[in-house]
């Protein structure tokens, strides 16, 4: 799994944790093991605001794109955030936190 | 009778023989008992030379010559002691004493100096009780005795009672009606008092005899009169006690502003004033910084607060005890990677970004093409959206120069769709430089 972010300046704030193929946003479960390998899934198609862009699985890999909300002093690393790849399962850290 | 009755004088008789012996000793008599000056009144014994007509008062305890006739004037005549026992009344004056004395039928009493202890004194007036000293003049004076003179220099005037509840003062009169005293009146601590008909009376001021505090006339005391007169000095820098004196830094002016510390929360109601947050609690942003309060009332207060480090300005408001929060009193210019931002104070927000839409095939129509370019997330969120537009740019602009982009903006995303006059277009990645602008979130 590779999470790609996109951030944006906003109030709110974005907790993310992994179970497998699942992504647990704020308390919210987006199950993804329906995805076979080489499809693509509009963002559309998941009722969730926090992913944005396409979903993919690539070569057994997700790809994903989240909005990273952060305030309008955050540090670079969190306004320019990197990729988080094939995290583990449970808790996931984000850009800027601890 | 051979003698006269008080000084003892001899009598001539009818046929005395001679009679100028009589009449000699009469004189010699009259010659030591009128105007008598004694040379001095401590003698016992006889000086050893005495001159004719030397006279001495002698004292009691005599010897000699002058034995058994103490208190007698011992006259020196024709070489020999003449006494005459003084009778009541007689007076004379002693020489080494320089005063005057009078014998009172046992003993010569002092009459000097002629002012001591007299019972009333009168100057150019009558003294009378209990003026037992009383002065008619234009002008009194006391001058000291200089130090050459052997005196001190000082000039002194002392008044003094008998106790704490007497007086002793010094009283002003207009015609013998009193108008005002000072001094020690009917207790110890010295007051100043003033009449206007020399029947009633009213302290001016009174000094306490033990604190030297002053309590002038419509204050109870020192303390009531500073109160009254507002010269009570507040107790810190910071005290808005009513009517207290501000001193150099109160509040914050004139020297440095109150400091405040990490006990202390930044939004609090506090005094009209400057205020440096070092540490704060409640602060709008971290670090320490520069804060004014303007305060109404204990729950009406506004709070300007600019950031130590960059200077950054914020305001706040206490109303009715409800804190409204800080709000930024400046621009805010961003970038993430997803675009660019620019929020103003009053929260006008404009996001720009450069959207890389991937390539796609168009889908044709009778009047060209179109394609749905997807949903994208804006680099801000909005809480309104008051426009939003779109234009596609690459290297390819010549070739895409009649494509025309539609976005749809929500409040975190922007929808785009691009038309073309052409059916099948280039259908290779292109840039969409899009405009957001509303209210920040």
């Amino acid at each position: 799994m590779i999470i790609q972010f996109c951030p944006q300046l906003r109030g709110d704030t974005l907790s993310l944790s992994r179970a497998g193929d699942r992504l647990i946003v704020n308390g919210d479960t987006i199950d993804l093991s329906a995805t076979p390998d080489g499809a693509e899934l509009p963002a559309d198609a998941i009722s969730n605001d926090w992913l944005v862009g396409t979903v993919r699985r690539i070569a057994d890999v997700l790809h994903l794109t989240l909005i990273l909300p952060h305030d309008a002093d955050a540090p670079e690393s969190v306004r320019f955030p990197a990729d988080i790849v094939d995290p583990a399962d449970g808790p996931i850290t984000l850009p800027g936190e601890a | 009778m051979t003698d006269t009755t008080h000084l003892g004088l001899p009598f001539i008789e009818d046929s005395q023989a001679q009679k100028h012996v009589t009449h000699n000793e009469a004189l010699r008599i009259l010659d030591a008992v009128i105007q008598i000056v004694v040379d001095d009144m401590t003698r016992t014994a006889p000086p050893p030379s005495p001159a004719e007509g030397q006279r001495h008062v002698i004292a009691s305890g005599a010897t000699g010559a002058w034995a058994g006739h103490a208190a007698a004037i011992a006259t020196w005549q024709d070489g020999a002691w003449v006494f005459l026992a003084p009778k009541t009344g007689w007076r004379l004056w002693s020489v080494a004493d320089t005063s005057i004395f009078i014998f009172d039928g046992g003993a010569w009493q002092a009459l000097a100096p002629l002012a001591n202890d007299v019972g009333q004194l009168g100057v150019n007036t009558t003294a009378t009780t209990p003026n037992l000293l009383s002065v008619k003049s234009n002008a009194a004076l006391i001058a000291a005795i200089t130090t050459a003179d052997g005196g001190s220099g000082d000039a002194r005037l002392q008044i003094s009672k008998q106790a704490a509840a007497n007086t002793a003062s010094v009283f002003f009169s207009d015609n013998h009606s009193g108008r005002a005293e000072f001094g020690l009146s009917g207790d110890d601590h010295f007051r100043l008092k003033v009449s206007p008909d020399g029947a009633s009376w009213q302290d001016a001021f009174v000094i306490d005899k033990s604190t030297g505090n002053v309590a002038f006339h419509g204050f109870s005391d020192a303390a009531a009169m500073r109160s009254g007169l507002g010269l009570i000095k507040q107790a810190s820098l910071t005290d808005a006690t009513a009517e207290r004196v501000m001193t150099t830094g109160a509040f914050g002016l004139g020297g440095n502003v109150i400091n405040l510390t990490a006990v202390q929360s930044a939004n609090a109601s506090r005094p009209t004033g400057f205020y440096y947050c070092n540490g704060c609690s409640n602060m709008p942003t971290a670090g320490n910084g520069w804060l004014f309060v303007q305060q109404l009332a204990s729950d009406y207060c506004i709070f300007q607060f600019a950031n130590a480090s960059d200077g950054k300005r914020y305001t706040g408001e206490l109303l009715n005890n409800v804190w409204t929060g800080w709000t930024r009193q400046f621009m805010r210019i961003g970038s993430n990677a997803t675009g660019k931002w620019t929020i103003d104070p009053n929260g006008w927000q404009i996001c720009t970004q450069s959207i890389n839409v991937p390539a796609g095939a168009f889908t044709n129509s009778a009047w060209g093409s179109y394609r749905d370019c997807g949903s994208w997330a804006l680099p801000a969120n909005f809480s309104a959206i008051y426009g939003a537009w779109g234009q596609v740019v690459d290297g390819a602009v010549g070739s895409r120069s009649g494509y025309a982009s539609y976005i749809y903006a929500t409040f975190s995303s922007v929808s785009l769709y691009v038309s073309s006059p052409q059916n099948s277009p280039d259908s290779s990645t292109f840039t969409i430089n899009a405009i957001v602008m509303g209210l920040a979130a």
